[in-house]
């Protein structure tokens, strides 16, 4: 890790203009940047320290009321408050699982809401410098094509990067049509749908969302979906509990008797970025809650997948979690 | 079934209680002092650099950027570092002497000949080598400065495909674990005359021990004596081994281990960081703290091999073995041979006059294998009581009714009589309190919701070795007794049944003796590994306790102011901390007042204990039986172990709390090794790909159930003076078989390379 | 047998070796000796090794091998010292007066920090810029041996209050020579730290390389096994993904701050009853953060403690009697009323 000048932001004007420089970084948790500062991945030369900025201005880190029923997160809120808060558990319960199955209770009383949705990678030739790696340096290729790429991604991906956005909110936070806000060095707010936040790798897996220098995510909003009370997050992984998703599905159903008035889909641990399935949703939209639908709805989601060597699995695997969580949310 | 009850050894006063670890109060307080954390001052800090090519040469290693680095001291390169008179050299060497399975003398000989990597040389032999290193006043100004070495190598092709790499021809085989090939009866004709076979191939991935502990060394020199921090498993091996590298008499080197935190096989002797540490600070005139990183505990200091076991069985209609065959190939580096024994119990757990056993190594650039827990025998009893259960439902016969019908009686290999067995008892123990009586054998046939649910067994042993030891105790004038042995403390409870031991021989409370380990001053023992600690420095403590009190006897019988002067040494007792002649209250007087009368000094007697006779004329081993119940997602592939139910004869059980420890630390080894882990290796770079614990998982707190376990009663004194035989081990064998025999039989699909991922269950 | 007058005149390293059993003593102890040893030219400085209760007071096998004066092993001077059953080092003067101290919680002052201190008490003529305040300091003449005790037992008292407050311009003088390093004041264990640090310093390295607090323990640094679980403001959280500078003004409790003196946490005794680890390595990490669990809203079920637990990996495989530990606790408490009081 380089030396670095670290300073502590007291206010969300100074912060996001001294987040505006060159090779800047801010930190709130930490979990993430100083993980891959520790790799050298990240070589920021100046840290700006947010986590101070709730003092000031509380709304940062607080869990608001939205006229019009809908939800305001803080982007200081840590993971661990929103999980547990009780609204959310009882009218977002995919948010909130989506946060309990993510790392660990330590990682989630560290983290806040805003960092966590722009974690990178866990891609292992993105976090190993003695590696190639477009997102890293593009243009120096792409290890994982050729290489060991069982937990590289399946839909979104480009000849330049097959990396899977590795987070469990974010596919929530899609699925819903959450929107984000964003304060920007010019003094600016700024709204954003959460599925405009991240792009596709593309030809350039070195941008992995549309942020500008200096931006911060100042609040996330949940939609007052009609939907979103009944709502899961179901995760496959190589382990019971502290692991990544293998694959990952956040679904959320209205419904009359048993037919899907309309349905939201994200899919998440096979995807290049959080990942809404419009294409499930819409054969789940009037459709009666059976296995056959959900099959359709499945297919349909991962029709467009495209599997390497080691993750062909990934594509019945997701399949059959996006079954199994309609099952389950609709029983 | 009958229920054999072996009689009941005399209970002793505190040996085989549960008693709380006398360790305990610092290891939950943060007091416990491990390698990097001595306090020595004006102490560096120095970060290894390593390789990013599997083969080839350093050409050049530009390290002036990383020299004009804030608070670097020195960077060490193969071109600049001193020649070390006793390095060795690298490549495979001629085969060692054969000897009685991993611990004997070949496995000895094969840790004497492992070859570090001391920057004595400029050849990469595998991706992750360790090729330079760093020195600076802090961690960071290390790490930041081994970041700006630039390396310029000779890039050769890689042997990394194992799938292609060559076999060793036969006489280049390094015989671990017994001869290349072992045969005894005709194979091929008992194959040819059984009623049913069974041949399958069986595959267990590489894997890295991953102690929680990293491996670190804090080296101080004072003129030409050299003191290690160090965290291992075997401080003598370290001493000896670092100081023929710097050409020392062994007494010139001070290792000093008080904690381990943990080790698992991999801190059984030195790697490569010592000597570099102790080098680094001998050129840099200041002590030298050296700690691996977690990616730097892939490849530098040893792992799993991979194995790939052909088993092929034969039996007559009802049951009867008639031929057993188990090829085992496994991989190696390219700087030594090591030989995973995975057909070690295969020759003795099963009475079959027709047996064949094969090993046969692959030479790969990756990071040499070693030692790691139940080497052999974990690995091997997958293939084995895996195909014993292909076996059992070829022949449509409970696998628990298959394992008896072919019971050993004697050690079928030598003929010798088993110096104790109990596994009848131990297959009835756990079958009974698993509930195995209620099995439908029929697989898939059971089913719990959405859940599949399956029930598999197996059979567990491990060898029973002893290793010569030594011990000094000393009765101090208030009564206490002071006892020490160079052995070390890796989480087994050492320093607790040790106590117990001595307590009980000197007739006194564990509270009053304290027992010290973890300085190579103190008399020699073997390092923690192959489950001997128990058998030797055990019997070593008994037989110094034991020898002490004979003593104290002594001098109280020969002073005549003694009240017990005059009487029959037969007849006298140590208990509460007196000597009692004839159980009289009149010839009766305390440890204190005997020595206070006699010179108030510590009264002090030094033992080596070694295994006697009884080595020779007896098969020594353990066993035990798994029975496991696991619940599988068919549709998702995900597989969930409840309860898992033990049962194991491991001689006597010297503490009832920490024996149970390592069963349980054994039994989450074994769930890990068959549902999670596996190291990768980039096929075309040989990089270590997932070289962290986010990406080789290893079990955590919610992938365990309930583990149920149970010992047999049994005291061998054949093994140890003490009658122990060891329990380190043996947990992890069988584990993986009764999972994947578990998941057979809640699925109908045979598993049969571990780990048993998601895909593989998923169709 | 000497009593504590014998060496006036002399700087004296007192070193109160505490009750409690610690495998590790005898080094410390020797690195002290090592330590006064080379400070050549420090005339008669001496380490005078007291024991507090217990009955493992001479710290040498072979008696001959450490030259170390036994004081006695008179509780009386503990007490005057106000150190009990702590572990506790106190730096004397050629005058009597305390000039640094440490006392308690786990084992022995660092070395190095006292060695800076007997560099200060050693030189013949304290230079100004140098000169360490100590509280109810007088003018360096006409000392009784009773102004002596009474002024070491007030000085000895105010200093334990701050230990290293003594020597942080001292420590500021040695930091690193790059333009990030700071002082970094960290309040651990409701004690004040004051530490040289760049800021890319983790929270982990700070309390285990530069305050001597090696409890909490590194086992991958990538918070991705739990090892360094410590709390701040009452969270658990991994102090080797965060660094120190940005926990200047918050409550850090690491494991050496959860007992009371002698009296163990509830926790840390559940553990050693239901042996909830082996190695001991991640068991301070497993300490803290099961301590945190039972104020944090998780059910009550055992897979509860399970999934809870699950940031903390144990290669040992303790995890049932992780689990039993926390059950245990989490029903005493019930029992008493609920709250994680300790």
């Amino acid at each position: 890790m380089i030396d670095f000048e670290y300073v502590r932001a007291t206010d969300l004007a100074s912060a996001v203009r001294a987040g505006a420089a060159a090779s800047t970084r801010f930190v709130a948790g930490g979990t993430n940047l100083i993980d891959l500062m520790k790799l050298d991945v990240e070589r920021p030369s100046h840290v700006v320290d947010i986590n101070d900025l709730a003092r000031r201005d509380p709304s940062l880190a607080a869990i608001t009321e939205l006229p019009g029923g809908g939800l305001r997160v803080g982007g200081l809120a840590r993971m661990r408050d929103v999980a547990w808060d009780a609204r959310v558990r009882e009218r977002y319960p995919v948010v909130s699982q989506s946060l309990l199955l993510a790392a660990s209770g330590q990682l989630r009383n560290m983290a806040t809401i805003g960092g966590n949705v722009l974690q990178r990678t866990r891609c292992p030739y993105f976090r190993d410098t003695a590696m190639p790696c477009n997102k890293r340096e593009p243009g120096s290729g792409c290890s994982a094509i050729h290489g060991i790429n069982r937990t590289e991604a399946i839909l979104g991906t480009s000849e330049q990067c097959i990396a899977t956005y590795p987070g469990d909110l974010a596919v929530a936070l899609v699925a819903l049509g959450a929107t984000v806000h964003v304060h920007s060095p010019s003094g600016q707010e700024r709204t954003l749908p959460f599925a405009s936040l991240h792009v596709a790798p593309g030809t350039h897996p070195d941008r992995e969302t549309t942020l500008r220098p200096g931006e911060l995510i100042t609040a996330i909003d949940l939609p007052a979906l009609s939907a979103a009370r009944r709502s899961l997050y179901l995760k496959v992984r190589d382990r019971a509990s502290y692991a990544f998703a293998l694959a990952s599905a956040a679904v959320a159903v209205e419904m009359d008797g048993r037919t899907i008035r309309n349905a939201r889909v994200g899919l998440g641990g096979v995807a290049t970025k959080p990942w809404r399935s419009q294409e499930a949703e819409r054969l789940l939209a009037g459709k009666p809650a059976t296995e056959a639908t959900f099959h359709a709805a499945a297919d349909a989601a991962l029709a467009a997948a495209r599997p390497h060597r080691d993750n062909a699995f990934k594509v019945t695997l997701a399949k059959r979690t996006l079954v199994r969580a309609l099952t389950e949310v609709t029983a | 079934m009958t229920w054999h009850r072996k009689p009941r050894p005399k209970r002793a006063a505190s040996l085989g209680q549960p008693l709380d670890r006398v360790d305990g109060r610092l290891k939950v307080t943060g007091g416990a002092r491990y390698a990097a954390e001595f306090a020595v001052p004006n102490v560096a800090h120095a970060v290894i650099v390593t390789s990013t090519i599997a083969r080839g040469r350093v050409l050049s290693m530009d390290t002036s950027a990383a020299e004009k680095a804030p608070g670097v001291i020195k960077v060490f390169t193969p071109f600049n570092s001193p020649r070390l008179p006793g390095a060795p050299k690298p490549g495979p060497k001629p085969p060692a002497p054969s000897g009685q399975g991993a611990q004997g003398p070949a496995a000895r000989g094969a840790l004497s000949m492992r070859v570090p990597t001391l920057l004595q040389d400029d050849g990469v032999r595998y991706n992750g080598q360790p090729i330079g290193l760093v020195v600076a006043d802090t961690f960071e100004h290390a790490r930041e400065a081994a970041n700006l070495v630039r390396v310029r190598y000779e890039n050769e092709a890689a042997v990394l495909d194992w799938s292609k790499a060559p076999l060793n021809r036969p006489e280049e085989v390094h015989p671990l674990g017994g001869e290349r090939t072992v045969t005894r009866g005709d194979v091929s004709q008992g194959l040819a005359g059984a009623a049913v076979t069974v041949e399958q191939t069986y595959i267990t991935p590489l894997e890295n021990h991953n102690p929680m502990e990293v491996h670190s060394t804090l080296a101080q020199w004072e003129g030409d004596s050299l003191t290690l921090y160090e965290s291992t498993q075997g401080i003598t091996s370290v001493r000896n081994t670092v100081a023929r590298h710097f050409g020392l008499t062994p007494d010139k080197v001070r290792v000093v281990a008080y904690f381990t935190g943990g080790g698992f096989g991999s801190k059984g002797g030195p790697w490569s960081h010592e000597t570099l540490a102790a080098m680094a600070a001998r050129e840099v005139g200041r002590p030298v703290k050296l700690v691996l990183t977690r990616r730097q505990m892939f490849g530098p200091v040893g792992g799993r091999p991979r194995t790939e076991q052909r088993v092929a069985l034969g039996a007559s209609r009802d049951g009867v073995l008639t031929a057993i065959r188990h090829h085992s190939k496994s991989t190696t580096s390219t700087i030594e041979d090591w030989v995973e024994p995975a057909t070690s119990q295969t020759r003795m757990l099963y009475e079959c006059p027709n047996v064949e056993t094969q090993y046969d190594l692959v030479r790969v650039n990756v990071g040499t294998p070693t030692f790691m827990r139940a080497p052999g025998e974990s690995t091997g009893t997958f293939a084995l009581e895996s195909a014993m259960d292909e076996l059992a439902y070829a022949l449509k016969m409970d696998p628990v009714a298959l394992r008896l019908k072919n019971y050993a009686e004697k050690d079928p290999e030598s003929g010798k009589p088993w110096s104790s067995k109990s596994l009848r008892e131990c297959y009835e123990s756990a079958a009974t309190r698993f509930g195995w009586s209620r099995r439908n054998p029929e697989p898939r046939s059971t089913r719990d919701g959405r859940w599949l649910v399956g029930w598999g067994m197996a059979t567990a042993t491990y060898p029973a070795r002893r290793a010569p030891a030594g011990a000094v105790a000393r009765m101090m004038p208030d009564g206490t007794a002071w006892v020490r042995a160079g052995t070390q403390e890796i989480g087994c409870g050492t320093y607790t049944s040790m106590s117990q031991i001595a307590a009980d021989a000197l007739g006194i409370t564990p509270a009053q003796v304290r027992f010290e380990l973890g300085s190579t001053d103190m008399p020699e023992n073997p390092a923690s590994t192959g489950s001997v600690t128990a058998a030797s420095t055990g019997s070593a403590i008994h037989d110094v306790a034991v020898a002490l009190r004979q003593k104290l006897i002594q001098l109280a019988l020969n002073d005549p102011q003694s009240p017990l002067h005059g009487s029959i040494e037969s007849d006298v007792r140590a208990a509460d901390g007196r000597l009692t002649a004839g159980g009289l209250l009149n010839r009766t007087e305390t440890f204190a007042a005997l020595i206070a009368r006699n010179g108030g000094q510590p009264v002090e007697v030094t033992v080596a204990s070694r295994p006697g006779a009884d080595s020779q004329q007896y098969s020594m081993h353990s066993f035990g039986a798994v029975f496991t119940e696991v619940r599988v997602d068919p549709e998702l592939g995900i597989v969930r172990v409840p309860r898992i139910v033990t049962a194991h004869a491991v001689g006597r059980i010297l503490n009832a709390k920490t024996a149970r420890s390592q069963i349980v630390g054994g039994v989450v080894w074994g769930v890990g090794m068959a549902l999670e882990e596996e190291t990768l290796i980039d096929p075309r770079t040989g990089r270590y790909v997932n070289a962290d614990l986010a990406e080789y998982h290893v079990p955590v707190n919610a992938d365990i159930g309930t583990i149920d376990t149970a010992f047999i009663e049994q005291v061998d004194e054949h093994v140890s003076s003490v009658g122990a035989k060891g329990v380190g081990e043996i947990g992890i064998t069988g584990v993986a078989a009764s999972i994947a025999n578990a998941v057979y039989h809640a699925t109908g699909k045979r598993v049969r390379e571990l780990p048993i991922r998601v895909e593989r269950l998923l169709t | 047998m000497h009593r504590l007058s014998d060496f006036r005149g002399s700087p004296v390293v007192l070193a109160f070796h505490g009750a409690q059993w610690d495998p590790a003593r005898a080094e410390h102890i020797e690195t002290y000796n090592r330590l006064i040893a080379s400070l050549g030219g420090v005339a008669g400085t001496r380490l005078l090794q007291i024991g507090g209760t217990g009955p493992w007071r001479d710290l040498s096998f072979t008696d001959a091998s450490l030259s170390l004066p036994v004081l006695a092993a008179d509780l009386a001077i503990a007490e005057r010292y106000g150190v009990g059953n702590d572990p506790a080092v106190f730096v004397i003067d050629s005058t009597g007066v305390v000039r640094w101290s440490q006392v308690g919680p786990i084992s022995l002052a660092n070395p190095t920090d006292v060695a800076r201190a007997i560099s200060v008490v050693a030189a013949p003529f304290v230079d100004a810029r140098d000169e360490v305040e100590a509280p109810n300091e007088e003018p360096s003449t006409g000392w009784t041996r009773r102004d002596f005790v009474a002024t070491a037992l007030a000085a000895a008292f105010a200093l334990a209050l701050r230990p290293v407050e003594a020597h942080a311009e001292r420590a500021a003088a040695l930091a690193p020579p790059t333009h990030t390093a700071r002082l970094v004041t960290l309040m651990v264990n409701g004690r004040e730290l004051s530490l040289s640090l760049e800021p890319r310093v983790t929270l982990l390295d700070a309390l285990r390389e530069y305050a001597g607090l090696t409890g909490s323990k590194k086992g991958c640094d990538h918070g991705q096994c739990g090892s360094c679980t410590v709390h701040i403001d009452g969270r658990r959280e991994l102090s080797c993904l965060t660094f120190a500078v940005m926990q200047e003004g918050r409550r850090i409790t690491t494991i050496e701050g959860l007992a009371t003196g002698d009296q163990l946490h509830p926790m840390q005794q559940a553990f050693i009853t239901n042996d909830g680890f082996q190695c001991g390595y991640c068991t301070s990490g497993q300490v803290m953060s099961a301590v945190a669990v039972l104020d944090e809203p998780w059910g009550p079920t055992d897979d509860d403690v399970r999934e809870a637990m699950s940031g903390n990996i144990c290669r040992c495989g303790a995890y049932p009697g992780i689990v039993a530990a926390v059950q245990e606790v989490r029903r005493a408490q019930a029992t008493n009323g609920g709250g994680n009081r300790q």
